[in-house]
């Protein structure tokens, strides 16, 4: 279990944070922070969004570690300034040998996949060490439910009210597919929440931070408000989205020059299909994903959807099995 | 102390200057011997009967919870003052919900004013006329922010009107209660209670020129997407609102009034440069635990100190733990200062330790 | 030591003797010769500090912003558009206190796109809370540059420094220049401090710092106050580190620098490089016997308001000269500064406000010297209370 609570000695977070109740992006925050090699020498970035204006609304602080929110869109950039800032201050002996100082940054999938897209991919692309988080909850969430670039199409949001698309071509980014496409990415994984792994991010996280280059994380973090689900089944939310497969946990390591892609849970739906065989469509189809969210209201009386939906995810794990193939699964 | 009470209390008010209610308002409401209300009869209380031209507009404040539909009743105000200027043209209404991030179950305002003049005047109001409060269970010092000598009280309570005046300390107000949350639970028959459109109805009282056919339509044109079943049964329940209203004159008698604590802010000296803090977590002493509306309880025979519960589970680290004889964590109990009631924990724990129960079964308990 | 270079060199020269720790740079014509010395300065080791390539202004200056948090002396540089790109980070370091110096090559804003000068691209930011100084010549981007650094530093000023020095005119013009030699540059660093000591460093982990919070409206007009006194501490700032150059050095002005203003009846004032062209009209009338002075602004913000009054009351009349149109406004930005500062006085002279050089347009001595006529004949002037365009093909006649 985690070490990061009222009742431990590196109690980091605070309480009596104003998030929404049942958030899970609090325990992402926590739970990353804790894997740092050494958890109380860190410096988090914060981009805006939720885990700005829950955590921090002057004059109080729910955090115990150097956090700062500068802008919206330049995480990347803050990343490369302050570990430029750590590489001078030690040239200059100003930092202690033993401390071994991370830099975090945080932002949600607006602030990674929408405004600060360049910002991400430049940064990863400068190789310094460091872990960029995106927390993704498939939406501008603080603002009231925008739709994002990783917002499923014909989900409710308010800027694509009950599933209408406004921009009518837009297909949705891939935000580990891009991190991926910049060679000096040491390391990226997705992973959510769930009950069956909750060790997930922790072991990712950890792996992260001892990857020698950029790490990204792309973590599911569920939104009650923005998703429409009770808000006590925070953590089953990331229990159907990894059985139906819209949530694959995988993760890649560049060993050498090159990325390898590594499964690490292969869902029941995608057995028979890794062996070589067909996608078994009866197990976990994507109208069991669909139905626990009310924002898919709209996209459940439209089998057409549904059925393009379900290609969408089906082709995902094309793509998987492609590139997890050739170093094992 | 909560953090929001000094959100918008920018005029340094000294203790010597009283605040007096602009005297020509209020002529018609002349104290004319407080008889004691007697819960069955209807003796007239006069509110605001009519407005009047060239004095300062009736400010209203709606105290609720996110997504309890304030922000909705609140302009349901402005959209039935569009259908009183439309009639016959001699209102005018703005309703604005405070502005902030607010987040689900956290506390806001709403604030309406409504005048005989257009209305011009678009800052938070800092002195309040009428108190409508759907949530009686927000803090004392939030809910009585801008109250005065003559405020008019509309409580959402199931209790008498001068428990719950003494409960508060309102002092000598007059109070108008109805028990809107059951009215919208038995009308509406949704799972969480929307009281807003029943405290609609309890509001015809205090400003009787919005007449029950207006409120009727003005709900129909609100939810009219939303199908007749919804607008019927809203309606009902904004009648129900109406007729089960209980009415209260507590100017004559003797009730505590208590003088609302203010924060004292830091002057600009004080800050430090850039508004940076000691990271020392001092958000504890936001207490979220009074967002609640469901609490966890906890079995301990049932209880495997799996600690399946703790964070990463719990959003808010509303668990207390401690380590046993044997050397392993073992779960203690809940701080309910802080836990929000989203029920994680209980969903989550293996052998069903948890379970949630709403808040008014536990203030019984 | 004598150093021929233009204004570029100049400008990174004070960055590379100012012990920076930090340069997360990017490019922009005219200002990219500051990136690339600083780049070729780190290979031959002569730049000790940390450099990055960035991709874009926004980034490079979210990149110093967050050094600078984290207790690193910063420097950057851009101009034009990507000064406007970078205008989200720039607008909140004042804000944060975090003293980067940044060296602008001004340049033309789009549309039309043009890389030559004029001060479009700094006067937005104008009222950011920033300190701005403007260089007549690279000798003085290099040590107004330098002293930059201290500036902003100082505990009772904790704000960003912004050099401005005409693009093209200055930034590329070659000229013969005095830098400090080694024991020079032991003794400013000395002045200066060899580090940027922030009290509420980002890496200090035995105090860790969280900042950047949202604030409510009950607090916002505190933290705003504070940055309006910290610029007006500056004043004091920069006389003391002005003095300390000169006594210790060679001369360099501070806020104003005046020119046969004592006995003069009209004054032009003026900004930057244009300074030496007024110079020389000044001279020719004066030659001719009109009593006429120059008065040149170096530090913009915050504007020398006492030595504006003293300058010029009692003249009979003033123009001033601004490098940034007016659109429908009765003053440019140097303009509305110099009135501002010479109001509730019944020796305030008569001032009519000018448009010119702008996209690096040229200002010639025989149009300062039409100027200076036109002076004498204020029933001439056009009645709108607007700036008069200099030299417009078809447009306004002076």
């Amino acid at each position: 279990m985690n070490d990061n609570c009222k009742n431990c000695q590196l109690d980091l977070i605070g309480n009596g944070q104003a998030a929404c109740a049942g958030c899970t992006m609090d325990p992402i925050i926590r739970t990353v922070i804790m894997q740092a090699p050494q958890p109380e020498h860190v410096v988090v970035i914060g981009a805006s969004g939720c885990n700005i204006v829950a955590r921090t609304i002057y004059p109080f602080t729910a955090d115990r570690f150097n956090s700062t929110h500068l802008i919206f869109e330049t995480t990347g950039g803050a990343l490369t300034g302050t570990q430029a800032a750590i590489e001078w201050q030690k040239s200059q002996g100003l930092i202690p040998e033993g401390v071994d100082i991370r830099v975090i940054g945080f932002a949600g999938d607006g602030a990674t996949s929408d405004i600060g897209l360049a910002s991400l991919l430049c940064w990863l692309e400068r190789g310094d060490p460091g872990l960029y988080v995106c927390y993704d909850n498939n939406g501008f969430q603080n603002t009231g439910t925008q739709s994002s670039g990783t917002a499923p199409k014909g989900a409710h949001t308010t800027t694509t009210p009950h599933g209408f698309l406004t921009s009518p071509n837009a297909q949705g980014k891939d935000l580990m597919r891009l991190a991926l496409c910049q060679p000096a990415t040491a390391y990226a994984a997705m992973t959510t929440i769930s009950t069956r792994w909750p060790n997930d991010l922790e072991h990712k996280a950890k792996e992260a931070f001892d990857s020698n280059g950029p790490a990204f994380l792309h973590v599911i973090s569920p939104c009650p408000r923005g998703w429409g689900y009770p808000a006590d089944l925070a953590r089953h939310m990331g229990d159907i989205g990894i059985e139906t497969g819209v949530i694959p946990l995988y993760h890649v390591k560049k060993v050498g020059k090159r990325h390898l892609w590594y499964l690490d849970y292969l869902p029941d739906r995608y057995v028979e299909y890794w062996n070589g065989g067909k996608i078994s469509d009866d197990i976990h189809p994507i109208v069991e994903w669909v139905q626990s969210q009310g924002r898919f209201k709209d996209l459940l009386a439209d089998p057409e959807k549904i059925r393009n939906y379900q290609e969408n995810v089906d082709l995902k794990w094309e793509e998987l099995k492609k590139m997890c193939e050739p170093y094992g699964s | 102390m909560t953090i929001f009470t000094c959100l918008w209390y920018d005029i340094d008010r000294d203790k010597s200057k009283k605040w007096q209610s602009p005297p020509s308002l209020y002529r018609a409401m002349a104290d004319k011997g407080g008889l004691k209300m007697n819960q069955k009869t209807k003796a007239k209380i006069s509110y605001f009967d009519k407005l009047e031209s060239n004095t300062p507009p009736v400010t209203v404040v709606w105290h609720a919870r996110g997504n309890q539909g304030a922000v909705g009743a609140s302009s349901n105000i402005t959209d039935l003052v569009a259908l009183l200027i439309e009639l016959h043209s001699i209102y005018d209404a703005t309703s604005a919900p405070i502005f902030g991030a607010a987040k689900e179950g956290e506390p806001i305002r709403v604030y309406n004013r409504i005048g005989k003049d257009p209305i011009e005047v678009f800052y938070t109001p800092t002195k309040l006329d009428v108190i409508i409060i759907v949530d009686p269970s927000i803090a004392r010092n939030i809910l009585l922010q801008g109250a005065h000598k003559d405020t008019v009280y509309l409580i959402n309570t199931d209790k008498d009107p001068e428990k719950i005046a003494r409960e508060l300390k309102l002092g000598g107000r007059r109070i108008v209660t109805v028990n809107a949350t059951k009215i919208a639970r038995e009308e509406l028959k949704t799972k969480r209670s929307h009281p807003n459109t029943t405290m609609l109805g309890a509001l015809i009282h205090i400003f009787p020129f919005f007449t029950q056919e207006l409120m009727a339509k003005t709900i129909e044109k609100t939810y009219e997407e939303k199908g007749h079943a919804v607008v019927s049964t809203n309606q009902k329940a904004m009648e129900r609102g109406y007729a089960e209203v209980v009415e209260f004159d507590g100017r004559k008698i003797d009730i505590p009034w208590e003088e609302i604590v203010q924060p004292k802010l830091l002057a600009w000296y004080e800050i430090l440069p850039g508004g940076a803090m000691p990271a020392v977590g001092n958000f504890s002493l936001n207490k979220t635990g009074t967002w609640r509306t469901e609490r966890p309880v906890w079995d301990p025979e049932k209880c495997i100190h799996c600690l399946s519960c703790i964070p990463p589970s719990c959003p808010d680290d509303s668990i207390f733990t401690k380590i046993g004889q044997d050397g392993l964590k073992e779960f203690v109990g809940f701080d309910y200062d802080h836990c929000k009631g989203c029920g994680v924990c209980a969903n989550i724990c293996p052998v069903k330790a948890i379970r949630m129960i709403s808040e008014s079964e536990a203030k019984n308990e | 030591m004598v150093q021929p270079g233009d204004g570029n060199l100049m400008a990174a020269m004070a960055t590379v003797h100012a012990n920076t720790g930090v340069v997360a740079g990017f490019q922009i014509t005219p200002s990219t010769q500051f990136f690339e010395h600083i780049c070729e300065w780190k290979r031959t080791g002569f730049f000790k500090g940390v450099v990055r390539t960035m991709n874009g202004e926004d980034d490079a200056f979210t990149a110093s912003w967050q050094a600078s948090k984290c207790g690193v002396r910063t420097a950057n540089s851009s101009c034009s558009q990507g000064l406007l790109y970078a205008s989200q980070p720039i607008m909140c370091l004042s804000g944060d206190r975090c003293p980067v110096v940044i060296f602008v090559a001004n340049r033309a804003i789009s549309v039309p796109v043009n890389i030559h000068a004029d001060h479009s691209d700094i006067m937005p930011f104008r009222d950011s809370g920033g300190i701005m100084f403007f260089a007549k010549n690279a000798q003085e981007v290099y040590d107004l540059g330098l002293l930059s650094f201290k500036i902003g530093e100082d505990p009772r000023v904790q704000t960003w420094v912004g050099n401005n020095y005409d693009g093209f005119e200055i930034s590329h013009t070659t000229s013969i220049n005095k830098i400090l030699n080694e024991a020079g540059v032991e003794k400013i660093r000395d002045y200066i401090g060899l580090h940027y000591k922030r009290p509420h460093s980002m890496l200090d982990m035995e105090h860790p710092t969280s900042s950047g919070a949202l604030v409510l409206p009950n607090y916002q007009m505190e933290m705003k106050y504070a940055v309006m006194q910290a610029m007006l501490n500056s004043n004091e700032v920069i006389t003391e580190a002005t003095n300390f150059w000169s006594e210790n050095f060679w001369p360099v002005h501070s806020f104003i620098e005046a020119y046969e203003l004592e006995d003069a009846e009209y004054a032009v004032v003026v900004m930057g490089s244009r300074f030496g062209t007024v110079k020389e009209a000044v001279k020719i009338a004066r030659r001719a016997g009109k009593k006429v002075g120059a008065l040149r602004i170096v530090c913009f913000r915050p504007f020398p308001v006492e030595k504006v009054r003293e300058s010029l009351f009692g003249k009979k009349a003033v123009a001033v000269l601004d490098r940034m149109g007016a659109y429908g406004s009765p003053m440019a930005p140097l303009c509305e500064s110099v009135v501002g500062s010479l109001i509730n006085d019944d020796r305030m002279p008569r001032v009519r406000g000018f448009v010119d050089s702008l996209g690096g347009r040229i200002l010639a001595v025989e149009q300062v010297l039409e100027i200076i006529q036109s002076l004498e004949h204020p029933e001439k002037w056009n009645k709108a209370i607007r700036p008069t365009w200099v030299g417009v093909r078809g447009g306004d006649t002076i």
